[in-house]
């Protein structure tokens, strides 16, 4: 029959992650994007200690470093985590689904260099797949693996790379196939980022520094064992991994959270505020719990082994969405107050601000809207994938 | 965590929904605006599947099956107050929740006598007294009301709120479907309208917002069973997403079907009007959403984060 409580033990987990977070992180924290270096080591520094507990990898096997935890207790983790800024910095890539998808594609010495370091929050990873010219039609991309004797060379350029400057390796998309051979023709490579050929530019950002990059790939070498899974076989591993990686990312908690966070620093003027911008606040908190329960569907058909393709796309939709009608929101309630940084006395230190930056953002990264549209349309209507 | 239906319950909606479809489906509620055998033949049909032995009342098992019941029964429009009569405080007395201050009952001839409460819970014998004769409200009538003494239950006024929510949510998928039939078969510059980015963009977002919809239908009928405080505000959110969304999406199915919308000979153009009365009984989006926004001041909204974190609210 319907339940929607999440169990004892992820209650109790909830509670412990946000005694962690309290202790650990000083109350103006707003994540490892900053210009003081010290937020990304404090988050380098938090990742060991939630691994220390079993905490970074919850719902990992334990033959790869994971605690067995269920996919309730991972959602817990991930609500909590970008709730609170994401105090595991740029951790949540590799964790949400580099190692996923090594764990399913990897050879077993790909598992056995890959997953431990990132099991124990010691590696940082990024997503080499977009290209100036292939953003969402993500499978024209034209980053070239060519056959050289024993090896691949790689030449190409991705861009906005989250995290390329700060990271250790890279998953790396490029062409293996003929120049139009679409997704049928695409293979990926765990390359090291410091490997000769590799030349990372920041992009600057509204999202703040380190956040986006260029990179430029000048005949990479990458060997056969670098490959995961088959030649020209990485769209399917891409997709599941994008699949993944759309309910990573629990947008809904941070607003909530925020939500409420507004609530209480405004309380003592709460009804001196338009009764329509406070129905307004009303009605994104009904946008938040239906963004959260077309999140928790996902979950429930992952941890069944079902397809989500469809599923994955409406909760992305709806996630991205309610992240700008709760920006909004926040904005007409704070009035000018909304627009301080937090050096001039930001309400709750700027992490209204701050959301309202990455909440433009939400409906283009990891795959834009009109994309995730396309995935819900193709399957409503029947038709075929493109490309 | 448990998101989806029991299988029981699955089975009941189709059994339903094939019943319904045997007795006409949606020409069930064309023929009822000029026939009034038809509701009875809708209310024979639904008698036939055990209507009469659900007691949505009794638990959470037997409410799933009356929404999943008036889910079924909104994607036909089915002529026949459906969750009036699964809230019956007596037999042949169904019960409604209307604005005391302009009181209109949806396919009120079913009764004689109804029991009516407002959402504050003053309750009233009513008693249906003239049709509104409106094309977009074919079967509703005003009442006259008669003060009660007590107060309906908090759980019969969530119920009916969650209830109609459900059937809402059933008029809101059928809507889609249609359109989805529709756009794909109609061709205009030589393909077919689903061949429209657009167009599909818009089915996509429609779809995004009954998915939500039904999900939220499922967590406030769970919740008017767990949530022991009094008030409404789960049963009040349901409704005002439901609003939302049946609203909108009934907008672009009847826009995607041109000048077919409005002819009563496309499904399309009925279930716009038929639905009228729940988008609209017994309360606009509007005043919905101000009742929402004061219960939640007043009693919060159940989440991970809705407590303060020093609560440490699990």
């Amino acid at each position: 029959m319907l339940d929607f409580t999440m169990g004892e033990s992820a209650a109790e987990l909830r509670g412990r992650l946000r005694r962690m977070v309290a202790e650990f992180f000083p109350a103006d924290f707003l994540g490892a994007f900053t210009d003081d270096p010290a937020d990304l080591a404090m988050t380098q520094q938090f990742s060991r200690k939630l691994a220390g507990e079993g905490l970074l990898t919850v719902a990992w096997p334990r033959e790869f470093g994971g605690s067995d935890g269920s996919v309730w207790e991972q959602t817990v983790v991930r609500e909590e985590m970008w709730a609170h800024h994401e105090p595991r910095g740029p951790q949540y890539m590799g964790l949400n689904w580099v190692g996923p998808a090594i764990m399913a594609y990897g050879t077993a010495e790909q598992k056995a260099l890959h997953l431990p370091p990132i099991a124990t929050g010691d590696a940082i990873w990024c997503q080499g797949f977009s290209e100036p010219e292939s953003g969402s039609d993500l499978a024209s991309l034209q980053t070239r693996a060519t056959r050289v004797g024993d090896h691949w060379e790689i030449t190409g350029q991705k861009i906005w790379t989250s995290y390329a400057g700060m990271a250790g390796w890279c998953v790396l998309a490029a062409r293996t196939g003929p120049k139009d051979s679409g997704r049928r023709g695409i293979s990926l490579f765990l390359i090291p980022m410091d490997r000769e050929g590799i030349t990372v530019r920041p992009v600057r950002a509204m999202l703040g520094p380190h956040h986006l990059n260029e990179c430029f790939f000048d005949s990479v070498v990458a060997t056969d064992g670098e490959m995961l899974g088959e030649v020209d076989a990485g769209w399917g591993v891409m997709r599941t991994a994008l699949a993944h990686e759309r309910v990573g990312i629990a947008r809904y908690a941070r607003c909530e959270r925020l939500l409420w966070l507004l609530r209480d620093v405004l309380r003592h003027e709460w009804t001196d505020h338009d009764e329509g911008v406070r129905n307004d606040w009303a009605s994104a908190l009904v946008q938040v719990r239906v963004a959260r329960l077309l999140a928790y569907r996902v979950v429930e058909r992952q941890e069944g082994n079902q397809m989500v393709d469809l599923e994955a796309s409406q909760a992305r939709i709806a996630a991205t969405t309610c992240d700008q009608q709760v920006a909004e929101v926040v904005s007409q309630l704070l009035g000018p107050r909304s627009l301080l940084g937090p050096a001039a006395g930001a309400p709750s230190h700027g992490a209204f601000e701050d959301h309202w930056r990455y909440a433009q953002a939400a409906t283009v990264a990891s795959g834009t809207i009109e994309i995730q549209r396309e995935i819900v349309s193709r399957e409503l209507l029947g038709r075929p994938a493109v490309g | 965590m448990r998101i989806e239906l029991p299988e029981a319950a699955l089975d009941f909606g189709r059994v339903a929904d094939s019943a319904l479809r045997g007795a006409g489906g949606i020409d069930l509620a064309r023929d009822a605006e000029s026939d009034p055998r038809a509701a009875a033949k809708a209310e024979e049909c639904l008698a036939s599947i055990g209507l009469y032995d659900i007691d949505p009342r009794d638990g959470l098992d037997d409410a799933v099956a009356a929404a999943e019941l008036c889910r079924v029964g909104g994607s036909h429009a089915v002529p026949f107050p459906l969750a009036g009569i699964l809230l019956r405080t007596s037999p042949g007395t169904p019960f409604a929740l209307v604005d005391a201050q302009h009181p209109v009952i949806d396919h009120a001839l079913a009764a004689g006598t109804w029991t009516a409460a407002t959402l504050a819970g003053d309750l009233f014998d009513a008693e249906p007294v003239t049709a509104v004769d409106s094309k977009i409200a074919p079967f509703a009538m005003t009442a006259k009301l008669r003060p009660l003494a007590g107060t309906a239950t908090v759980l019969d006024r969530r119920l009916s709120l969650v209830l109609g929510a459900y059937h809402l949510l059933g008029i809101g998928q059928r809507a889609l479907k249609l359109a989805i039939g529709h756009t794909k078969v109609r061709k205009q510059f030589g393909q077919p309208l689903s061949d429209f980015q657009m167009i599909r963009h818009s089915l996509a977002d429609q779809s995004v917002g009954l998915e939500g919809l039904d999900l939220l239908c499922r967590f406030s009928l769970w919740s008017t069973f767990t949530d022991s405080s009094p008030s409404l505000v789960d049963a009040l959110s349901v409704r005002l997403e439901a609003q939302r969304v049946v609203k909108h999406t009934l907008r672009v199915a009847q826009q995607l079907h041109g000048a077919s919308g409005f002819a009563d000979e496309y499904d399309i153009s009925i279930l716009v009007r038929h639905a009228q009365p729940g988008l609209r009984l017994p309360t606009d989006r509007g005043t919905t959403l101000a009742l929402l926004r004061t219960a939640i001041e007043e009693y919060g909204f159940a989440g991970p984060f809705s407590l303060t974190e020093e609560q440490g609210a699990g």
